[in-house]
């Protein structure tokens, strides 16, 4: 490939009145190698930003944005955490977020948490456990 | 659950054109723009979770953020929950259905009885036109896992559509509708080989009585095999849908003969129902009496059952007003109108008052025969009067106990319907009448003709003595109601003997045994020979030794 460029390069040198020109020849030559270059680049860029967003199932993750979202601090987050355990089967804990009726009261074994529940309910829907708004 | 109400964020218009349960709050919307917009696939899952939700704003909202997501996974996921979906949603995803074709397409044809089930569903619940045949083939194959369900969304599907069309908004469902009948119909002319009933009922429940295709089965009844099923169905089905389209015939525009006589023929009440159903929403309209006219009978209305308690008074209102424009006997009439009067309901007042009204045509003689004990003449051979007759009979003495404990109204047109029982004719026909006609017609006058004791106080006080006599007489069969006791007790003192004597049997006749008695006594030390041996009669059949 390099020979062939060379053998190309010094072709075009010989040709009759060449040096006489303004306008080299070569620089066609370094501006196409330069797009290339520059297209490499391009595609290098935007196969790593296609891998970032790369749609991933990744629940723990949502559900750590969604805590992140609402400005949980460290002692909710560890309460609605284990507040998933209570969730029915099949249900991602995520939905904790999405779906207030899918908290479920009932499953509560330590009476203690439920008015700091209550409270991240607040938080996180914008009304109370009961639905009564103040 | 109620939500505060935070409004304008950003969704769909069509979120608050719809009727929700709940309305968004700042965090709930914070939740739902992120579960919108994040890559995450796990979004999904959420939302279609979301979807199950018993907060319906909740569902709504997730349903409309999967909508926006727009992605193949999200619209399976709608898909897969669409039995899940309630009315008020329905709308949000109609108009959306080019986004769920590939997914419902997908379904039909996977494996999993679950997704194509979900893909049926979602067929009859968007109403996708275009699929429908989809629907179709499912429900009359009878070796599909989903044969079933496909009927039973079918036979939904139509419903809505048929009902729809009969008295609603007809054009919003013609496109549907039409492609849906015509699939049926399809399917219909492979009956023999499926032998799906169902596919039959579909059909007659999305069909409008004014479908050319419909008038169309009738036209062929002894020729193409396809529409005897069909036929079949109408002529025996008490079904709520198909008694609907069939009642509708009669008010349709231009039916065939035949569809009239098949429903005619037609006994039951569910029919008779759905004929009420539909008079008190189209009432009598030209095309109506048009149709009535060329078969005057209707089995159904004229052997309506009137004390089923099971019907609300509004259609045995109805009913009643049907039996009017029927040529039905007096008798189903009078027995229909006691059925209601009955009751006791201020609400049937009206609808009996113009019934009993239309009743004119019930002649005199005709009552007098029915009412009076002519079967029971010992002379006369033993003789089973009609039906017709005694039923009327009953009937009638049945209207004479209610009469008093009738509204105004009521009462009117009672009063109006026997108006030709006058007191006058009574006296006329005094000597010519059998004693049982006479009290048959003098029961009638009492309810007929307010002024009759007025009638009988002028002619007993007349200067004629041939009249107060009459007078006298008539009372006899009057009873002595309203002051004529008084009347009649004054005649005893009269200075004719032939008064004299009437009035005796007059006192003798009444009720009240020993106040007859009491009158009659003084009578039997009589001047006059006449009135003493009647007296002396008189008591004796009473009963004094």
């Amino acid at each position: 490939m390099t020979n062939a460029v060379t053998i190309c390069l010094l072709a075009i040198q010989r040709i009759e009145g060449y040096d006489r020109l303004i306008f080299k020849w070569w620089w066609l030559g370094l501006a196409v190698v330069a797009l290339m270059i520059l297209l490499a680049c391009w595609q290098a860029i935007l196969q790593v930003v296609l891998w970032w967003q790369k749609p991933t199932f990744n629940p723990e993750r949502l559900f750590s944005r969604l805590a992140s979202l609402h400005q949980l601090s460290r002692q909710e987050r560890v309460l609605i955490a284990g507040f998933t355990t209570n969730l029915k089967r099949g249900l991602p804990p995520a939905i904790l977020f999405a779906d207030p009726s899918s908290w479920e009261w009932s499953r509560i074994e330590d009476p203690n948490v439920i008015p700091l529940l209550e409270k991240l309910h607040l938080k996180i829907f914008g009304f109370p456990r009961d639905g009564k708004a103040d | 659950m109620t939500f505060r109400c935070t409004p304008h964020f950003g969704f769909s218009p069509l979120i608050s054109s719809l009727q929700m349960h709940a309305t968004l709050t700042p965090q709930v919307h914070k939740t739902f723009r992120l579960l919108g917009s994040h890559l995450n696939l796990a979004c999904t899952t959420v939302l279609a979770r979301a979807l199950e939700s018993e907060c319906g704003g909740i569902r709504l909202v997730a349903l409309q953020t999967l909508l926006n997501r727009g992605k193949p996974e999200d619209m399976a996921a709608i898909v897969e929950r669409i039995d899940k979906c309630t009315e008020a949603e329905l709308p949000l995803l109609a108009s959306h259905v080019p986004l769920l074709l590939t997914p419902i397409e997908a379904g039909l044809a996977d494996r999993d009885p679950e997704k194509c089930q979900s893909s049926l569903v979602a067929i009859a619940k968007l109403q996708i036109a275009e699929m429908f045949h989809h629907l179709v083939r499912s429900a009359q194959s009878p070796g599909d896992a989903q044969q079933m369900v496909s009927a039973e969304l079918l036979l939904a599907l139509a419903n809505k559509l048929g009902a729809e069309s009969r008295f609603g908004n007809a054009k919003a469902v013609r496109e549907p509708r039409e492609q849906l009948l015509s699939d049926l119909w399809q399917s219909m002319l492979e009956f023999d080989d499926h032998k799906i009933i169902q596919i039959a009922d579909a059909w007659l429940y999305a069909s409008h009585w004014e479908d050319q295709a419909f008038r169309q089965i009738f036209r062929t009844l002894s020729g193409n095999t396809t529409p005897k099923i069909a036929i079949r169905q109408l002529s025996s089905s008490q079904n709520i849908q198909i008694s609907e389209l069939f009642a509708g015939v009669l008010w349709s525009n231009g039916p065939f003969p035949e569809a009239i006589q098949m429903l005619s023929e037609r006994s039951d009440s569910a029919i008779a129902v759905r004929i009420a159903e539909h008079f008190i929403r189209f009432g009598t309209t030209p095309q109506f009496s048009k149709n009535l006219a060329t078969k005057t009978r209707m089995k159904s209305l004229e052997r309506f059952d009137f004390s089923d308690g099971t019907v609300s008074t509004g259609h045995l209102c109805a009913l009643i007003q049907l039996l009017g424009c029927v040529d039905v006997t007096p008798d189903i009439m009078l027995n229909g109108i006691i059925e209601l009067l009955e009751h006791q309901d201020s609400e049937v007042a009206v609808a009996c008052a113009i019934a009993i009204r239309s009743l004119k045509s019930l002649k005199p003689e005709i009552v007098v025969m029915v009412l009076s004990d002519c079967f029971k003449v010992p002379e006369m051979d033993a003789y089973d009067p009609p039906p017709w007759k005694t039923s009327l009979r009953t009937a009638l003495e049945r209207l004479i106990e209610l009469y008093p404990l009738q509204p105004q109204v009521v009462r009117s047109s009672i009063e109006h319907v026997f108006s030709d029982f006058r007191c006058e004719e009574l006296l006329k026909h005094l000597d010519d009448w059998p004693e049982s006609y006479l009290n048959a017609y003098a029961k009638m006058v009492r309810i007929a003709e307010l002024g009759y004791v007025a009638f009988i106080e002028r002619e007993a006080t007349c200067q004629s003595q041939v009249k107060r006599s009459r007078a006298i007489h008539a009372v006899r069969y009057l009873g002595m109601a309203g002051g004529l006791d008084d009347l009649v007790a004054e005649a005893l003192h009269d200075n004719s003997e032939k008064v004299r004597i009437e009035a005796i049997h007059s006192i003798a006749s009444g009720r009240n045994r020993k106040e007859a008695i009491k009158m009659l006594l003084p009578l039997v030390q009589d001047e006059d020979q006449g009135v003493k041996t009647a007296a002396n009669f008189a008591i004796s059949q009473l009963g004094v030794e």
